[in-house]
Order: C-alpha cells, then sequence, then structure tokens
C-alpha cells in the first residue's frame, strides 16, 4: 500500500482500480440499486410477507433441490448418450437411419419441451403403461436436450476440416490412430463450451417436469406455497436455488470458451 | 531410385485433374521439380506419388515397386514417405515437439524416449530449440513450416514430398524455409518438390517435370530445362517468374 502511494506521489496521478476491483464494486452497487428498487416496489403493494411458513418446509424444499440436481445429472448423462445415437445416426450413409435421426432431431427441436412433456407422459407413457413419472421426465428431458447436444457434436465433429485428416493421413495414422489423435481430442475441445452451455439450460428446463408432477425443485417450492397459503415467498428462493446450479455452470462454460479461444 | 509413371489420370467431378501423365526420372535425380502453372496438377500429382490419392488410372513405378492402391497398401507406402503441405496443416491441439514426436511413437513404435530424442534433434537441427513447447498458434508461418518438415523427415522417410512448402510464407521465412530444403536435397534425402521459385528450382532441381492441363509436356534435366525449355509455354513461364528476380 505504501509503495503503492509513492508512486502514485512520485508520477502525480491518482492511483488506477485494477480492473477486477472495479468489476467486484460496481457489482456490488448495481446489486444493492437493484435490490432497493424491489423492495421499494413490494412495499408498495402492501403484499404481507410470511417468510416463516416457507422457512419451516426448508427441508421439503432441500430435497427438491437435490432432486433437481440428481433428475439433471441423470438426463444429462442420458442425453449425452442421444446425441450421440442422433450425430452417428446423421452421419450414417444407411438412408433411413440418416432420415429417421434427421427427423428425431427436427420435430425435438421444432416442438416446446413443455408440450413434449404433455404428449411424452400422459398419451405415449399412459400408453405404454409406464406410470414412474420421474425416469419419464428424464428420458424427455435428455431427449430434447440430446438434440440440440447432437448438433453441437456434429458440428464440432464437422468442423475439423479436410487438411487435419490430410495431415493425419501423411504422418502415417491409420483410420483409428486418426480418430483417437487427431478427430476426437480437437472435436471434444470445440463441442466443450457448447455442451456446458446446453447442461444450464438442461438444469433450467428440468423444471418443466413440474407440470408431469416430478417432485424437483419447481414443484415442491409450488406445493409449499399452496400448503402454506403464501403466495409468493416460495418464488424467490426458488430463484436463488436455480442460481446456485446454473451460475458455475456458466462460469465453467465461460472459461471453457476463454481457454478455446486461445488454442486456435 | 527413378520413378516411372504411366498414364496416370485423376478426375475431381467434372475436372481432370490429371490427363494421362506419363515421365520417367532417372536413378541419380535426388531432387525432382515439379513446375507449371497453378491448376495444372502439380499437387495432384504429387499426392498421388506419396500415395495420398487414389488414381482413377495409370501406373507408378517407384524404383522396382509398382504402387498399389487399395487403403491397407496405400498406409505401408505413405508411412515411407514424408510430407509438407502448403498451409503447414501441423496438428493444432498439440505442442510443435509432439506434432514430431507423436508420430514416430504411434506410427513407427519408437520408445517414448527415443522418439523424443528423434523429434528434438530434427527441431534442433531447423532452429526450432527455444519453440518446442509451443503451440503451432504461438508459432510463425516460417517456424510452423519447420515443425512441418521435421515431422516430415524426423521418421527418416524413403521420399521427401513438398507441396509448394513457401507459398504462404512472406519472404524472409521463405529464405529460412528454402535454405533448410536445399541443405536437405543437397544431403542424401531423395525429394519431390512443387514450387513457383524457379530460382530455387534452378538451384535445387536434378530434374524438371512441368506440367500443362494434367499432362507432363517437359520432363528433362534441370541444366537443360533451365538452358533451352522447349514448349513455348514452359519458356513464357520461366520468363515470366525470373522477369522481376
Amino acid at each position: 500500500m505504501f509503495t503503492s502511494w509513492r508512486v502514485v506521489a512520485w508520477n502525480g496521478r491518482p492511483a488506477e482500480m485494477s480492473e477486477s476491483r472495479k468489476v467486484w464494486l460496481w457489482s456490488a452497487a448495481l446489486a444493492l440499486g437493484c435490490s432497493l428498487v424491489v423492495v421499494v416496489l413490494f412495499s408498495a403493494s402492501e403484499y404481507q410477507w410470511h417468510w416463516d411458513s416457507i422457512w419451516q418446509r426448508r427441508e421439503l424444499i432441500a430435497r427438491g433441490w437435490v432432486a433437481t440436481a440428481l433428475i439433471s445429472l441423470a438426463a444429462l448423462v442420458l442425453s449425452i448418450v442421444f446425441a450421440l445415437l442422433l450425430m452417428a445416426g446423421q452421419r450414417s450413409r444407411v438412408l433411413p437411419m440418416c432420415l429417421f435421426a434427421r427427423g428425431v432431431v427436427e420435430i425435438v427441436r421444432g416442438t416446446p419441451l413443455l408440450v413434449q412433456l404433455l404428449v411424452g407422459y400422459y398419451i405415449v407413457a399412459n400408453q405404454l403403461h409406464l406410470n414412474a413419472r420421474a425416469p419419464v421426465g428424464i428420458v424427455i428431458l435428455a431427449l430434447f436436450e440430446g438434440a440440440y447436444l447432437a448438433e453441437i457434436f456434429r458440428g464440432a465433429l464437422e468442423s475439423i476440416g479436410a487438411s487435419q485428416l490430410e495431415a493425419a493421413r501423411a504422418v502415417g495414422f491409420d483410420r483409428r490412430q486418426t480418430w483417437r489423435f487427431v478427430i476426437l481430442p480437437q472435436a471434444m475441445r470445440r463441442a466443450l463450451p457448447g455442451t456446458a452451455g446446453q447442461l444450464v439450460s438442461l438444469v433450467k428446463d428440468s423444471s418443466l417436469l413440474s407440470v408431469i408432477a416430478v417432485d424437483e425443485l419447481t414443484h415442491v417450492v409450488q406445493a409449499a406455497n399452496a400448503a402454506a397459503y403464501t403466495g409468493l415467498e416460495g418464488f424467490v428462493p426458488l430463484m436463488l436455488l436455480y442460481l446456485a446450479l446454473t451460475l458455475p455452470l456458466s462460469w465453467w462454460a465461460r472459461r471453457l470458451e476463454a481457454r478455446f479461444k486461445y488454442e486456435t | 531410385m527413378h520413378i516411372t509413371v504411366t498414364q496416370l489420370t485423376k478426375q475431381y467431378g467434372a475436372h481432370l485433374a490429371l490427363d494421362g501423365a506419363s515421365f520417367n526420372t532417372p536413378d541419380d535425380a535426388g531432387c525432382v521439380v515439379l513446375l507449371g502453372p497453378s491448376g495444372s496438377g502439380k499437387s495432384t500429382l504429387l499426392r498421388v506419388l506419396g500415395s495420398l490419392l487414389t488414381p482413377d488410372a495409370g501406373e507408378v513405378l517407384m524404383g522396382e515397386e509398382r504402387l498399389l492402391w487399395n487403403e491397407a497398401d496405400m498406409l505401408r507406402q505413405r508411412r515411407e514417405n514424408g510430407f509438407v503441405f502448403q498451409g503447414f496443416n501441423l496438428f493444432p491441439h498439440l505442442s510443435a515437439l509432439e506434432n514430431v514426436a507423436l508420430p514416430l511413437r504411434v506410427v513407427r513404435s519408437r520408445s517414448d524416449e527415443t522418439a523424443r530424442r528423434t523429434a528434438l534433434d530434427a527441431m534442433e537441427r531447423f532452429g526450432l530449440g527455444p519453440h518446442v513447447e509451443k503451440r503451432p498458434a504461438e508459432l510463425s508461418g516460417g517456424q510452423q513450416q519447420r515443425v512441418a518438415l521435421a515431422r516430415a523427415i524426423a521418421p527418416q522417410p524413403r521420399l521427401l514430398l513438398l507441396d509448394e512448402p513457401t507459398s504462404a510464407l512472406d519472404p524472409m521465412m521463405t529464405q529460412d524455409v528454402l535454405d533448410l530444403i536445399r541443405e536437405l536435397a543437397e544431403g542424401v534425402q531423395r525429394i519431390v518438390l512443387s514450387t513457383h521459385e524457379i530460382a530455387f528450382a534452378r538451384k535445387v532441381a536434378d530434374w524438371v517435370l512441368f506440367l500443362d492441363r494434367g499432362k507432363v509436356i517437359e520432363s528433362c534435366g534441370a541444366a537443360e530445362f533451365f538452358a533451352r525449355p522447349i514448349t513455348l509455354l514452359a519458356q513464357h513461364f520461366v520468363e515470366a517468374l525470373t522477369r522481376y528476380r
């Protein structure tokens, strides 16, 4: 501190605040300002807040949060499997296979997840006498995210140019070695940022499983609100609890993106 | 090792890249240079000679060995060669050292230590000592092409094939790379090279093939070619390329 003050005094300019400190200070100021606006808005609406009735149900809500995390994890693993199958299908030389995979991707990406959940659970799963809500929900969610992931994977794979493949052949790699040492490491790096971003979407989209009454975070908060005869109190922690899952993921996604930029 | 090529044909869609190219090079032609206008088929011929491309028709003899065009034989033939391309084509996710050492390990089954040693030797020789741990994106074009050259010669290939190795480089870098190629050509390395650097070709070539529209229209000793190109096109070409040098 003392040394920097001396330097400032010597060259006669005010101390430059470091970039990261500026970011922190501004973030804190903005958060405080926004909080103030919210408080003023709500105090004007004369709504009676009953935080204790939600606090009493904290265990239920915590279980819902864990359920959301687990559902997301299961759907993530399954969505990667679906994505690989759909991508392989689209790249297949067998025409019906290629058309089928492309059709699935287009239909899944062209309809809302909400509709897919309603149709998938109340029509398809019911017809098949599958009544386990969570597993059915996970499969539908995984298929939805998998269709997007398939496109991310396909894009990453197709971004490996012909010159890289020629270089691989030129150094004498056979087909397996080309995949292992040239195509996959580069494609995976390119797919990682998009995949991490898709994972954030997956966590958020899992809230829609509440429409088929899966006991995940959104559903338990709705239930808690109803049971406590409170209208709004549950939604604030609901938002914060989702952010607790997604913010670390998007931070990680951004880091991956930055690293990828440096490498090409 | 002489190269004998008969009636080589290669078509891309409607474009005839090689249209019945035929030629012979003598045993003592250590450095064969391909000249000709852009699109005359130099790159395609180079790739067929190196077993990177399958011709539609025709025959290639490398010494006494007739090249075969099924996948397994092409892989085996390819592994005897070293390639350097116009666009460097290094693997961007690997360090410069790994670019050279990885093929030694997985294609030539060298031990980790031997591969590393061999790669470092080749890179030192090309003045890349301080750059071995860098990624290709951190290197200049000239440095990248020297890494590519190290990668190509480290396994001691029977034939080194270079496809316009300096056409993506500025004049300073071009000089560096050409010096190295010249050093290789003056050693024992057998080279087939396509280039527009006519002054350089004149220095290193033992034998010249002049191509036009997929055919080899001149095939002769370098001294003879540069003294008296036979065809009008070759005369114009040599003159045009030397006008500002």
